[in-house]
């Protein structure tokens, strides 16, 4: 039993190092569900994530009138103290983070709208401004559309278009 | 002069399974609440939303095992899983203060936490690994009785995750021009995700400030692991470094959650010091 377990720990260990090893990908793609719960250790590395990124969306009537952009949230300029102990508010950000980030690379990976259009990042993302659009929108009409943009900035860089969507239908809910 | 018995206290097995606790106790309780706090993001109108995330897992939609996925991953049943986990850290604390260890809330949090990434990949963190990490650990060790052989190992397990993570970190840095070059720092707290104004206006005013600080952490991160063949009265300084580090991260970087999930490792790594040197 006991070498049992220390083998299991020590073999976590030895993936939990080799996983940063980009030529065995192709090792680790082959069991993503299991490598999802092997730790992987490189933060803010080797690229480190330097701008915000900005989720804003806007309504298509269809007789093509488009409303102005809206940003679906934004981001404090300023963390309150209290953050050190309480954030929940970096719950959404960072798996918008996640999501974009994946979008992206994926966009660049397969260059096709329609394979873009049905990833999982791109469905996250329209179903859930596709919901919100239906809860606030007073403009929202049964046969109204949608299009959301994905933007960057930072104190650095100026406001950069990351990703365009494509213009969808809203759901009827 | 200082009083290092609370700190020659983790020899003991049962101390340092009981600092674990506490310390992961407050952790997991601060993480599960503010998952409650931001349930909307896990709803179906979410953008964690389930009914989307399913979709992308061969597991959820074409297995044996998919009806039990998505019974445990639904909304209500995860929602309830939040509510378990709370409830669950909070028994953890009192336990931990009464020195009481139970394998079966350990099992019963690890399952809880598991169901987060089963769910979603996204949204999660170092922070969320290690707590894995360590659940996962206690677990087994707390399982096969706490002075076992066994026991040990679990403790070893986790300071290695933990030395690891640290080493993994530091060399990503040092082979990344971005950290090299020393503007990764300015770029990290340029943004309000990560970022924090005062800092980057301290930083991008004096370059020699964020050169400094780049290679600090660079040598603190890669040379973290040489703390295992320190005698324990000179680890100490790597020890206070690392949280001091995390302490950093907390306030300049709103990365609350590291703070507790990495301290908690930090009783393991102490009584692995303490079994290799002072045995």
């Amino acid at each position: 039993m006991f070498w049992t377990v220390a083998l299991i720990f020590g073999f976590i260990l030895l993936l939990s190092l080799l996983r940063e090893i980009k030529r065995l990908d192709f090792i680790w793609n082959r069991f993503p569900i299991f490598m999802q719960f092997v730790p992987t250790w490189s933060f803010f590395a080797p690229l480190p994530n330097m701008f915000d990124y900005h989720l804003l969306y806007r309504e298509i009537s269809n007789n093509g009138k488009v409303q102005e952009w809206k940003e679906v949230y934004s981001l404090e300029d300023q963390r309150p103290i209290y953050c050190l102990i309480w954030n929940p508010e970096k719950r959404f950000s960072k798996a918008f983070l996640d999501l974009a980030m994946d979008l992206i690379r994926f966009s660049e990976k397969v260059q096709d709208n329609k394979q873009v259009c049905t990833s999982l990042p791109y469905l996250q993302i329209l179903n859930y401004l596709d919901s919100l659009c239906r809860k606030q929108s007073n403009f929202c009409q049964k046969l109204s559309k949608i299009q959301f943009l994905i933007l960057t900035n930072s104190r650095i860089y100026d406001y950069d278009i990351l990703f365009l969507s494509e213009i969808h239908p809203l759901s009827n809910g | 002069m200082i009083n290092l018995d609370t700190y020659y206290a983790f020899k003991d097995i049962t101390f340092t399974y009981q600092v674990t606790l506490y310390i992961l106790s407050i952790g997991l309780f601060i993480t599960s609440l503010e998952d409650l706090k931001t349930w909307s993001v896990f709803q179906s109108e979410g953008i964690l939303s389930w009914k989307v995330s399913k979709l992308g897992l061969r597991y959820t939609t074409k297995s044996p095992i998919a009806k039990l996925l998505n019974f445990c991953l639904n909304d209500k049943a995860f929602k309830g899983s939040i509510y378990l986990r709370i409830f669950g850290a909070i028994l953890l604390f009192i336990f931990s203060v009464f020195n009481i260890i139970s394998p079966s809330l350990l099992i019963a949090l690890f399952f809880f936490k598991i169901l987060i990434a089963l769910r979603s990949p996204y949204g999660l963190d170092g922070a969320y690994q290690m707590h894995l990490v360590i659940l996962f650990a206690l677990s087994i060790g707390s399982l096969c009785g706490i002075c076992s052989k066994i026991s040990i190992i679990s403790l070893c397990f986790i300071a290695g995750e933990l030395v690891i993570s640290y080493f993994i970190s530091g060399i990503t840095k040092l082979t990344s021009p971005a950290w090299r070059k020393s503007f990764a720092l300015n770029a990290i707290f340029s943004t309000r995700t990560y970022g924090h104004s005062l800092f980057f206006r301290l930083i991008s005013q004096r370059n020699v400030l964020a050169t400094s600080m780049s290679w600090m952490i660079f040598l603190f991160e890669t040379l973290f692991f040489l703390v295992i063949f320190l005698h324990p009265m000179h680890a100490i300084v790597l020890l206070v470094t690392g949280l001091l580090f995390h302490l950093f991260n907390a306030v300049f970087m709103g990365l609350n959650d590291f703070l507790f999930a990495f301290s908690a490792a930090y009783p393991a790594l102490i009584y692995c010091i303490h079994k290799i040197h002072l045995n």
